[in-house]
């Protein structure tokens, strides 16, 4: 069957009254937390990932991505109202739609950034929908060689998300990795870094050390200082959000530009959404007859980042849906949910879980229309938002965080393990330390691991195996190609640059 | 100190800890079996990654020593450093007594801790905040979503 045919079956999914609730659930909570600063999508969704557990692996799946690219709508709000970013996608967006609103154009600017995040992130998932069973059907012939050279191709992007230090990216990972190894080893049946203690023994769960390093530290770095906000009044009436029709005519090519500079980025692995709408605003700056206008509120330097950083939603999940590998923290998050609910992400997920695969992608055609519904009449709700105190949020942030961990093994040491995390992530976040490689790590370790001992029982124990295998090999040498990036100094320097710039 | 400066002896700090937590790495895996039937034994990867931590740990040592580091640290000033610790106790306390006490008296407790000693609101406020969110989570969690929440001695 071909890619539409597979999309018509997954609409029939989506569109069951359950999942639509549950895209409704996700699109609006994803906007929530878009809206508000210091809290993250990643946070969001590790918190959120036990609770899911009981529920169909299709409908929390459609939750999860729908906050996730729910957040990419609803930083611009904060960005263009407030002059923070309410995501880290958005802090291009301040430059041009905070200007907007001081002209007294909020309503429009707002208007734009749905407008452009609705018709970019239709587009990624347009490209999704083409893409992704071309790669899942190459990637079909893969062994257990080839899938422990592909692990190491996926572990190797620490280099991408290492920040300003690749040597603290590699030091995060290697931390990661040890920690997947604590419990039980899965051949020999020998104990790692138990120390004596039997809750150890079936190792550190992926949701405690998710929403203690990302959730609770989020918190901490909040709690340290109270920052207060002066917030643009926003327009009210559903005319003053419409961007008018030069304003359209006017970013036409941004539209277009940042939905494709959007999906490419979010394919490539550990480059984000933020690179995307840097890059975007930077080409539309670079084509534009009047790029003096920008930074003085030129209604294309609102769309072109905008579009980007949604389109950007649907490049990403080709590679985690088709080879299993998340380019970034988030989707590295949403790697282990699907493992928690006992799918295997990689091409096979094509082959024996078509249904859930393509309701996933049909859905986020859903999720799209109603984030366009909700960020155009209901953006003064959302805005609203922004005035709840953070002294009433971050107690329910702490709450949903011991509930979380809690529903996973019924089973208060998690909790524990999770304040210590909690305090690990919050000090590698005062050294520098970036913790997604560590995150990373720990989902595909323990599957590179098993995928080589795998491996060497089929080849007698001659290592060798995967190198002689052609495909093996060049996934490997493609991974020490990446991991030799960093010696090449401009490489170095614009990736540097792009985190200063973040 | 000027950041940037501070930002190298951080580093610096950062990479004995490192390179120290390499050796114990790699000195208890010794205690594993580096090989097994079919190559690698349980051992094998703790070794490397301990070896790894070392050259690693090294390698930040040396950088500190060789450049200025291109970060600025972010560091809390005493207040913010004292209301983190305080918020970490706290939790960590409920995790200790949330099997004895139940969830819903250690959520009303902690969330009063938290608005009231932290965030700065009035007890009265504080305290109408902690009775809404841990209500709301018990019966939202708890009896709509079935989580097995842990009760006290008092049922609930």
């Amino acid at each position: 069957m071909d890619a539409l045919g597979h999309l018509a079956g997954g609409f029939a999914v989506a569109l069951q009254p359950q999942n639509l609730l549950w895209a409704l659930v996700g699109v609006a909570a994803g906007t929530v937390v878009g809206v508000l600063p210091g809290l993250g999508s990643t946070a969001t969704i590790a918190l959120l990932v036990p609770l899911t557990i009981g529920l169909d692996p299709t409908a929390g799946l459609i939750m999860l991505a729908g906050i996730y690219y729910g957040t990419k709508y609803g930083g611009s709000t904060t960005s263009i109202l407030l002059n923070t970013p309410g995501e880290s996608a958005s802090v291009i967006t301040c430059i041009d739609g905070y200007a907007m609103a001081k002209a007294g154009r909020a309503g429009a600017a707002l208007g734009m950034a749905a407008i452009a995040s609705f018709v970019a992130g239709t587009v990624g998932v347009i490209l999704l929908t083409f893409t992704a069973p071309v790669v899942a059907e190459w990637a079909l012939g893969f062994g257990p060689p080839e899938y422990f050279a592909l692990m190491v191709l996926g572990l190797s992007l620490v280099v991408f998300l290492a920040g300003r230090s690749v040597v603290k990216g590699i030091v995060s990972a290697i931390l990661g990795l040890l920690l997947a190894t604590v419990g039980t080893d899965i051949v020999s049946g020998e104990s790692r870094f138990t120390f004596g203690n039997a809750l150890l023994l079936d190792g550190i769960d992926f949701v405690v050390l998710s929403v203690g390093l990302f959730a609770v530290a989020e918190v901490l770095v909040n709690l340290e200082r109270t920052v207060a906000t002066r917030l643009f009044p926003v327009p009210t009436r559903f005319r003053e959000l419409l961007p008018t029709w030069d304003d359209l005519r006017a970013s036409r090519f941004a539209l277009f530009q940042g939905s494709l500079v959007g999906f490419f980025i979010g394919v490539l692995p550990g480059a984000g959404s933020t690179v995307a709408s840097f890059i975007s605003y930077a080409i539309e700056k670079r084509v534009s007859r009047h790029p003096e206008r920008f930074g003085h509120g030129a209604v294309e330097g609102v769309a072109a980042p905008e579009g980007a950083n949604n389109s950007e939603t649907g490049g990403a999940m080709v590679p985690l849906l088709t080879l299993g590998i998340p380019g970034s923290g988030t989707t590295a998050v949403l790697l282990g949910a699907l493992i928690l609910w006992g799918l295997q992400p990689g091409p096979l997920l094509f082959v024996e879980h078509p249904d859930f695969v393509w309701a996933v992608i049909a859905s986020m055609y859903v999720g799209n229309v109603m984030l366009l519904i909700l960020n155009l009449p209901l953006v003064p709700l959302f805005a609203s938002i922004l005035r709840v105190p953070y002294a009433a949020l971050f107690p329910g942030i702490v709450l949903l965080s011991i509930v979380g961990v809690y529903a996973v093994n019924a089973d208060s040491f998690d909790v524990l393990l999770m304040a210590i995390f909690g305090a690990f992530g919050y000090v590698l976040r005062k050294l520098d330390v970036p913790a997604a490689p560590l995150v990373l790590a720990f989902v595909l370790g323990p599957l590179a691991e098993r995928a080589l001992r795998t491996s060497l029982v089929m080849s007698g124990g001659d290592p060798s195996i995967v190198l002689t295998r052609p495909l093996s090999a060049a996934l490997l040498v493609a991974a020490v190609v990446i991991l030799a990036t960093p010696a090449l100094s401009r490489f170095s320097r614009t990736r540097v640059q792009l985190i200063e710039e973040e | 100190m000027p950041e940037r400066a501070l930002g190298r002896t951080l580093d610096r700090g950062l990479g004995v800890l490192v390179l120290a937590f390499g050796i114990v790495v790699f000195l208890a895996s010794r205690g594993m079996r580096y090989t097994g039937a079919n190559g690698p034994g349980p051992g094998f990867l703790p070794t490397w990654l301990g070896a790894a931590l070392v050259v690693c740990g090294a390698l930040l040592v040396l950088g500190s020593l060789r450049r200025t580091p291109a970060w600025s640290p972010e560091l809390p000033d005493r207040t913010g450093a004292l209301r983190v610790a305080a918020a970490l106790v706290a939790i960590v306390a409920s995790a200790a007594t949330l099997t004895w006490l139940g969830f819903l008296t250690v959520a009303t407790a902690l969330t009063f801790f938290l608005a009231w000693a932290l965030a700065r609101r009035p007890a009265p406020a504080a305290a109408a905040l902690a009775v809404v969110l841990a209500g709301a989570f018990t019966l939202g969690f708890g009896l709509l979503l079935r989580v097995p929440l842990p009760r006290g001695p008092l049922g609930f």
